[in-house]
């Protein structure tokens, strides 16, 4: 409080200063100050002074504020300078901004950070840390050290290819006795092997209750003002142990070695409680002593924290006969939480802001004395460990609810950690036909992109195993001898003579002098048999994993499993109902007589109208109107009340032709006359055979031939009629025009008269129209031609499907007949 | 952008009534399960030439599972191949254009007439579906379009929406497309190296027996419980090629025989289809 309200006040007078100092500065700037100069002498000197000392703050406040940002400002000489140099200036204060606005952010909490920010230094300090530190010393990562696994009390047999027997000498905290417990199983590859001793208590065995319970985490004691204890000496292992038996639970860690040694070598062993760190030394002779340790790692009411345990559970086994019953593996509460990064680097930084240097991983852990970098190393791995737990426990409870098996959290990490703690050691076996085995060439070579022939494979293996063969005889890794890029380069290079081989082989393979006649040998040997032998690609297609796709060709190829067509098609669809979709497909394009089949199209109904009595109406429907439709006045030209002009189906064309020309004859006459009048008379004077030509066709056809016959005579007399009408008509017009109007009115009544007796003939012998004999219409038979013709007229598309631009084709001249192959025909 | 060219409904619209009628309350108790067997695609329709003014088209129609809902209902046109516009650069293959739109009234949630983003997809998938199938080279300087409308979804695209799972019903769709789009190119008469098919085949989990997940073919999300993952697969089945494949759903990664069967399982989807495909071309030729 006292210091905000402090700055308050400092903020306050500076702003009033400022304030002050601009309004004088303008108020000095808006007088003409070089009048007052050549007017007053001593307002001159006064002038000069104080630019002068304003130039000389100036000048200070920018060297002083260089030094801090690392800017360079010229020293500034007179006024002028400042217009000059103005950009410089400008920059300077800009970095001073805006470093009051970082440390300002920082005040306040925007930004963290432990150093004071000094952007200069900071971006260099950051690159040195990247370009010398980031790299370990070689000498730290491949130390020259006698081997310590000679001076070892129990040697390591690396030739051992059966079943790996657990070095369990007792076993504390047994739920199954060690005799019943170490007992050999066959597993998946057939191979036997020893069960895991602890399993039963591992699976069995329940967490102690504190785990399950949120706690106060417990801050972790300062890493500088601590010690760790270093321990190597068999006494000091049973003290070390006295104490953690009283704890409740305890980080651990692990470093390993695995460059110089067949198996690899457990090399260092960290354990923390929450008061105590303790580095173990893992290397010395009686090392198989550690075995006492197993009263707390298998004591199920310790709880041993560590992080990524996959590895560190499988050497503790392998080298100390150590097990862990009661693990918990932070990786998998990171995974289980969903954090962002799951090393222990991440935790590290997350919760106790403890930035560890992991270069120090790769270190090579048999160095003794063991340099203190390295010792600060493998103490902090375990130092903030609990702590971390703590943090972790209480964010897996809170996010789990108990009971509920999806969200339970802890129970997920819990289980997870049991897997880890169940894992077994099994020797490396290597198998040379196959290349199975953890040490074989198999997984290698399948990730590989070289394919080798008969040869280059033989000797790829060859060397492969004598390397392996080499390398457990000397204990020492494969890689130490050969790295796999070496191997690859023989194998693919084939060396001829002994200084080829040589020089492929690089420079750090020392180890391999002694052997190079041998290895040659071995060389020439592979090359000669695999001449003949399987190539690579051999190997892998007899391999069962490449029989997964083989298997799937199989079944794409047996088409026994897709059911017939008839099954999959619907001849009928759904929405359209029997209706064809196009003209194409319902035959009268094809059929010619089968063109009135469209005029029984009646509208479709969806298909979900057309169960029950909607489907049968739309079946019936067209049978129902057809009768209608039937009576069609067939002899309706004939009948001269109804005659359109144009309308009929039988009129041709040569007819209406005709009848104009005789209707333009008449109208010499001009006397306007009726339609019928024009009709007939056009009837009489056109072709009068081709008129009886089609009524025999019509005849032929009638069933009923006598009726229609008397029919015919009566026409042909009412035609007879007619005529004889006509003549008198026009006699009458002539004698009109001579004999004026009462001579006229005569001849009307006498022409009337005539017109009369025509109607009455003819009503007469007319008889009433048959219309259920009468032939249709609507559905007149077509000749041939007629269907031609009409088919030639309806092709709406024609033009669209032949105009415009088409692409052009390669390959290919022929032009094809139609564009689309269902409208071909 | 606006829709300026069709007179559009106004913005706020409201939908028709839909009634509850009977059978909406049958099938609300009981859900309806798949009968057929678990390799057997739904009955097809397929017709050439509907239209007449394209060079080619075709009309697909899948039955629909029964209890009133509708299937999908697809019409092809394939319009060219003709001379590009002067302004296009050269082009030594045919260039495929690929137009997919669901009709308005194609599903219940009303459509708009500009494509949204599933239709534009789809429209991608095809095309890549069918350039496996064309030989392209032999139209150079030439473009063909390929116009599919929906003329009806499938039935159940509300409630696949609600379940949040529309994906499955566009795999049909897609799947669809690519046999209807290949008949009409054939109607066409495009030059191919084989008829391109698609079909669909999802890993389900059915309502009653939880414990077995199990693989059909043309699947209808609605007719079990839950679809886990599913493949669209477009499949040249003399040449053995696939040449579109669009795989979705949430398998654990080690599982890799269900990835093969599944695709296998699609690919038997696409030899079906293409059976009724190659029969209605028969049609059109005898």
């Amino acid at each position: 409080m006292d210091g905000s309200l402090d700055f308050k006040a400092l903020r306050e007078s500076l702003q009033a200063a400022l304030v002050a100092t601009t309004r004088t500065a303008n108020s000095i700037a808006s007088e003409d100050l070089q009048f007052q100069r050549t007017v007053n002498p001593t307002v001159g000197g006064q002038l000069d002074n104080s630019s002068g000392r304003l130039l000389s703050l100036a000048n200070g406040l920018l060297k002083s504020t260089a030094n801090l940002t690392g800017q360079k400002v010229g020293a500034l000489e007179d006024a002028d300078d400042v217009d000059i140099q103005w950009r410089n200036i400008v920059d300077v204060i800009d970095s001073l901004l805006e470093k009051a606005d970082t440390c300002l952010d920082e005040y306040t909490g925007l930004i963290k950070r432990k150093d004071a920010p000094t952007p200069a230094d900071q971006g260099r300090a950051q690159k040195r840390v990247k370009s010398s530190n980031d790299r370990l010393d070689w000498s730290l990562k491949r130390a020259n050290i006698l081997k310590p696994q000679n001076n070892f009390e129990r040697k390591v047999d690396n030739f051992n290819t059966g079943p790996w027997k657990p070095l369990l000498s007792s076993k504390p905290h047994a739920k199954v006795s060690l005799e019943d417990s170490l007992t050999t199983f066959v597993d998946d590859d057939n191979n036997t092997q020893y069960k895991h001793p602890y399993e039963t208590e591992i699976k069995t065995t329940p967490y102690p209750e504190h785990v399950y319970k949120k706690r106060e985490p417990k801050e972790y004691l300062p890493i500088d003002s601590t010690s760790a204890i270093w321990v190597d000496t068999y006494e000091g292992v049973l003290e070390m142990l006295e104490e953690l038996k009283q704890a409740k639970e305890i980080a651990l860690d692990l470093e390993h070695h695995d460059f110089r040694s067949y198996t690899g070598l457990l090399s260092l062993m960290q354990i923390s409680t929450r008061e105590k760190d303790w580095v173990i030394d893992t290397l010395q002779p009686w090392r198989h002593k550690l075995e006492v340790l197993n009263e707390v790692f298998a004591d199920p009411n310790i709880v041993k924290v560590l992080h990524g345990a996959f590895m560190d559970v499988i050497w503790l086994q392998r080298d100390l006969g150590l097990y862990v019953v009661g693990l918990f593996d932070t990786y998998h509460a990171c995974a289980v939480l969903g954090y962002p990064g799951r090393s222990l680097g991440y935790l590290l930084s997350k919760f106790a802001e403890f930035e560890a240097d992991k270069k120090y991983q790769l270190a090579d852990w048999r160095i003794r004395p063991l340099p203190e970098e390295m010792f600060y190393y493998a103490r902090s791995d375990t130092h903030y460990l609990l702590y971390i737990f703590d943090m972790i426990i209480n964010e897996l409870v809170e996010r789990s609810t108990p009971g509920k098996p999806k969200p339970d959290l802890l129970e997920q990490v819990l289980e997870r950690s049991k897997d880890v703690a169940l894992q077994r050691y099994e020797n490396l076996s290597y198998n040379v036909e196959t290349g199975q085995g953890p040490r074989g060439w198999y997984n290698v070579l399948l990730k590989s992109p070289t394919l080798y022939n008969g040869e280059q494979f033989a000797v790829y293996k060859a060397v492969h195993q004598w390397r392996d063969n080499l390398a457990r005889r000397e204990d020492e890794s494969p890689f130490f001898f050969m790295t796999q890029q070496v191997l690859a380069d023989i194998a693919r290079i084939l060396p001829t003579d002994k200084k080829a081989l040589w020089s492929i082989l690089d420079s750090n393979a020392k180890g391999l002098k002694s052997h190079l006649d041998d290895l040659f040998d071995v060389i020439q040997k592979a090359k000669e048999e695999g001449v003949n032998g399987p190539k690579m690609m051999d190997i892998f297609k007899s391999e069962s994993f490449v029989l997964a796709p083989a298997k799937i060709a199989a079944v794409i190829a047996d088409d026994s499993d897709i059911p017939d067509v008839k099954e999959l098609k619907a001849d009928r669809s759904q929405f359209w109902g029997g209706v064809t979709l196009s003209s194409v497909w319902d035959g009268t394009a094809a059929k010619t007589a089968k063109l009135d089949d469209v005029l029984e199209i009646t509208l479709p109904y969806p298909a979900d109208f057309m169960d029950g009595s909607a489907a049968e109406m739309e079946v019936d429907q067209p049978e129902e109107t057809v009768p209608e439709l039937q009576p069609a006045p067939e002899e309706m030209t004939v009948n001269q009340e109804f005659t359109l002009r144009n309308g009929g189906k039988r009129k041709r064309e040569e007819e209406s032709e005709e009848e104009e020309e005789a209707s333009d004859a008449e109208m010499e006459d001009s006397a306007p006359q009726t339609e019928t009048d024009v009709q007939t008379g056009g009837e009489a004077e056109g072709d009068d055979s081709d008129e009886e030509e089609e009524e025999e066709e019509e005849e032929e056809e009638a069933s009923d031939k006598s009726s229609k016959k008397s029919k015919k005579a009566a026409r042909k007399a009412a035609k007879e009629k007619k005529k004889q009408a006509k003549e008198a008509l026009k006699a009458q017009r002539r004698a009109e025009k001579a004999a004026k109007k009462e001579a006229k009115k005569k001849a009307q009544e006498e022409a009337a008269a005539a017109a009369k007796q025509v109607d009455g003939e003819e009503e007469k012998e007319d008889q009433p129209f048959d219309y259920s004999q009468a032939a249709s219409v609507l559905r007149a038979r077509k000749t041939q031609e007629d269907v031609k013709k009409a088919n030639k007229r309806f092709n709406p598309y024609e033009k669209k499907s032949q105009g415009g631009p088409k692409g052009a084709r390669a390959h290919y001249t022929a032009k094809a007949a139609g564009r689309t192959a269902t409208f071909k025909k | 952008m606006a829709d300026r060219r069709r007179i559009n409904g106004p913005v706020g619209t409201t939908n028709p009534p839909i009634y509850d009628d009977a059978p909406e309350k049958q099938s609300e108790g009981v859900k309806v399960t798949r009968s057929r067997p678990a390799n057997v695609i739904r009955k097809m329709y397929l017709k050439t030439g509907v239209t007449p003014s394209a060079s080619g088209s075709a009309y697909l129609e899948i039955e629909s599972s029964g209890n009133g809902g509708s299937g999908l209902k697809l019409s092809c046109s394939v319009h060219g191949p003709r001379a590009l516009p002067r302004s296009t650069p050269f082009s030594p293959h045919i260039i495929l254009s690929t137009h997919v739109k669901f009709a308005p009234f194609a599903t219940k949630q009303r459509r708009g007439y500009i494509r949204d983003p599933i239709e534009r997809d789809l429209g991608t998938h095809l095309e890549t579906a069918l350039r496996g199938s064309i030989i392209a080279d032999r139209w150079p300087k030439s473009g063909v379009d390929i116009i599919i409308s929906i003329v009806e979804g499938e039935q159940d695209r509300e409630t696949s929406k609600a379940q949040g799972i529309e994906a499955w019903d566009t795999m049909n769709a897609l799947s669809g497309c690519i046999t209807v789009a290949s008949a009409a190119l054939a109607d066409a008469g495009i030059d191919c190296v084989d008829t391109v098919a698609g079909g669909v085949a999802a890993l389900v989990q059915d309502a009653g027996n939880d414990a077995a997940p199990s693989i059909v073919v043309d699947p209808i999300p609605s007719e079990h419980e839950k679809v886990l993952a599913a493949c669209c697969i477009a499949y040249l089945p003399t040449r053995q090629e696939v040449t579109n494949l669009w795989f979705k759903g949430d398998l654990p990664a080690s599982d890799m025989d269900v990835y093969t069967q599944l695709i296998e399982k699609g690919i038997q989807a696409s030899k079906s289809a293409n059976r009724v495909l190659v029969d209605c071309l028969n049609e059109t030729v005898g």
